[in-house]
This record gives C-alpha cells, structure tokens and sequence, in this order.
C-alpha cells in the first residue's frame, strides 16, 4: 500500500510539472504568434529596401538628369543601408522575443524531464504508458513536450539564420525575404501546439 | 541689458532676453517648425511621385499589351477610351506635386532668411563688440557665431534637397524606365542631403536656446 501511495504522489508531481508546462505554452504560443505577425512588415520594409538598393546600383547616375547632383550615389545608398540597419535592429528586438519564448518553454520541458526522472522508478514503465480517459499517458505527454521544444528551437534558429544572412548587396535575397521568412512555418509545425493543447485539454481542465 | 548669466538653472526664473538673444531663440523656434513642414511635404510629396510612378508604370503594360492588339487588328477604339483616363489622372497628380513643390521653394526662401537674419546679428555683434564677439554667450555656452553656423548649414543642406526634387518633380512623369524610377522615389523620400548631423544641429540648438528642458 505504502508502495502505490508514494506511486500515485509520483504521478500527481509529475502531472502537475507537465500542467504547469502546458500551460506556460499556451501563453507562449500567442507571444510567439504575434511577435511573428509583428516581423511582417519589417520585412516587407528590408523586401522594398532590397528593391531600392538594386535600382540604386542599376542605374548610371552620369547619364540621368540627376548627373549634376554631388555625391548623390553615395549619399542615396549610404540612406538606403541606414533604413536596412534600422529595420534589422528592430527585428533584432523581435527575435529577442522570439528567444525568451524559446527559453521559456525549454526551461519549463527541463523541469517535466527532471521530475520525471526523479520519481521514473517509483512509477514504473507500465503506468508511465498508461492512458486514461482524462488524461494521456506520462510517456505520451513528454514525447509531446520534447516535440514542442524542439519545434521552437528550430524555428528559432531557423529564423535567426536567415535573417544572419542578409546583406546589403545581396539584392534577391533581400527581395525573397518575406516569401522566405513564411516559408520557414510549416504546416506540421502551424498544427503541433494547437493539436497537443487539444489533446491535453481534459487533462488540464482536471484537478 | 546683458542676458542672464550662464549656469542659473533655467528653471528658477524667467531671463530677461536682450534683443539679440529673443531673435535668435525665435529663430531657433522657426527652424524647428519649418523643418517640421517640410517633412510633412515630404511624405505627401512621396505619395503622389508614388501614385504618379505607378499611373507611367501601369500606361507603359498597357502600351505593350496595345501593340499585340493592333497586330491582330481588333478592339483599337476601345483601348484608346480607357488610355485618357491615366491620362488625366497623371495630370492631376503632376499639378499636385507642383503645388508640393511650390510650397517646399517657399519654405527654403524662408530658411534662408532665418539665416541671413542671424548673420544680421552676428555683424552686429562684431560693430557692437568687437571681433571677438561679447564676452557672455547669449544663453549657455555657444558663441554667437556657431548660431551663424548652424543656421547657414541647415539652410544649405535644405536648399540643395529642395533642387533635388526640383529636378525628380521635373522628370518622373516623363520617364519610363523603372529603375531610374525607383531612384527618384528613393531619392525623394530618404533626402540624401539632408543628414543625420541636420537633427543633431537642430536638436542642440533648441537645447541652447531653452526651447528644450536641459
């Protein structure tokens, strides 16, 4: 008896763990979703940037009415890298957002982990795969949680990446931002969060 | 009456300013508001050179698509009813931007009198006191002269923006190539005469001048 009590507190610890984390996600996932929104027309802005930039380099000024104008290439591309640096700072600000989500939910995942592991043989295999109708099995909520966390670290770095690689010279890549920043959601990954918080739902709403 | 002396706090009373001083802290207070003026022509110039940008841009597509019409020889009379309403539109658009930058040339003129004014004050201050100037500054600590400076430097920078876009309002609805386009927008909107220094300038004038909370 003295056995399946301490049992059933080890359950009870680790489902509180995994509550607590399922609901730190569900915040996260809206700051994530409306940071991303937010980065939209930043690119749009580097998108048009990237546009400018290019005409700037295309066209020869000396033989446009605008020859007699001193300096004015220089002075028209050093504007134009001015904006993109203004921009890319902004979307440092966004992606620092984007980061403490990561973090936070990392952070949250490490501590089901840990309190898994600390109470993994007092439960035992067999009621860490059992599943009830409130709740999924332990192994299942924790596969779950592994796949979110991963989810958003890869997103992230994804992310981060692509924006590492923009240049001012780099014209089409600047241009393709906005079609390559979406193309980074996919649609696997659009349904995970809301899929698993659908699947936990019950679990949640008891005790 | 000598101005007040420097380092009173500004707060603890109202200075008496002497004639030179209320001119130039007025002064100071008109550039910042014809600056503010000129940026708002600025963006509603943007918008129509925009708006004027895309109507050539749209009448050249429809000029190619015209000619594969006349080759097969069908529906002419239809596309040259829908080609005067650009047409008009365009018209439109060009008055406006000359509206723009009628008011623009009108700001610049008066910057330039800002700036005449307050080397007026300058020469003044030489017959009054000497090369060297007086020996108080005027508010903290610039130098009568650097007011000369700042004033002369705004309005050179204005100026040479203003025939910029002389030039852009001139040509951009007469030209088709859209690269060149995108330049007089881009020229147009991020004014590449107009330097960051500019707002330093100005920012740090209105400093001295009281006009902002040191």
């Amino acid at each position: 008896m003295h056995d399946s009590m301490s049992k059933q507190a080890a359950i009870l610890s680790v489902h509180q763990a995994t509550k607590k984390c399922f609901e730190v996600i569900g915040q996260q996932q809206s700051v994530w979703d409306c940071t991303l929104a937010d980065c939209l027309p930043l690119l749009s802005s580097l998108s048009s940037l990237g546009e400018q930039l290019q005409s700037c380099s295309k066209v020869h000024f000396k033989n446009t009415p605008l020859q007699g104008f001193p300096e004015l290439e220089q002075r028209l591309r050093y504007k134009l890298i001015q904006a993109v640096e203004t921009v890319l700072g902004k979307l440092g600000e966004k992606m620092s957002v984007l980061q403490t989500v990561r973090d936070a939910v990392s952070n949250q995942v490490a501590t089901v982990f840990q309190q898994y592991e600390q109470h993994a043989d007092t439960i035992g295999l067999s009621a860490s795969i059992e599943r009830s109708s409130l709740a999924p099995s332990v192994a299942d909520m924790l596969e779950w949680l592994q796949d979110i966390d991963r989810f958003y670290r890869n997103q992230f770095l994804k992310r981060k990446l692509l924006l590492q690689t923009i240049k001012p010279d780099n014209f089409s890549h600047m241009q393709a931002l906005p079609q390559s920043w979406n193309r980074v959601s996919t649609q696997k990954g659009q349904e995970l969060i809301q899929d698993t918080l659908m699947k936990v739902s019950f679990f949640m709403d008891s005790h | 009456m000598e101005a007040r002396s420097p380092g009173v706090a500004s707060s603890a009373r109202k200075p008496v300013l002497n004639n030179s001083a209320r001119k130039i802290k007025d002064n100071a207070a008109d550039w910042h508001n014809f600056i503010l003026k000129w940026d708002k022509l600025n963006d509603a110039g943007f918008t129509v050179a925009n708006n004027i940008v895309n109507i050539k841009i749209s009448k050249e597509t429809e000029n190619d698509a015209n000619h594969q019409v006349d080759c097969d020889g069908s529906s002419v009379i239809q596309k040259s009813a829908s080609a005067s309403e650009p047409h008009k539109e365009l018209e439109e658009c060009c008055t406006e931007l000359l509206d723009i930058m009628d008011k623009m040339t009108h700001l610049v003129s008066k910057m330039a009198k800002l700036s005449s004014t307050v080397k007026g004050i300058c020469v003044l201050e030489s017959f009054q006191h000497g090369e060297a100037g007086r020996d108080r500054p005027l508010f903290h600590t610039w130098p009568t002269k650097q007011f000369d400076e700042v004033s002369s430097k705004l309005a050179d920078a204005y100026q040479q923006e203003l025939r910029l876009k002389q030039a852009i309002a001139q040509e951009v609805a007469h030209n088709t190539e859209q690269d060149l386009a995108m330049v007089y927008l881009s020229a147009w909107l991020y004014q590449p005469y107009i330097e960051d220094s500019s707002r330093v300038l100005l920012e740090s004038m209105l400093l001295e001048t009281g006009h902002r909370p040191l």
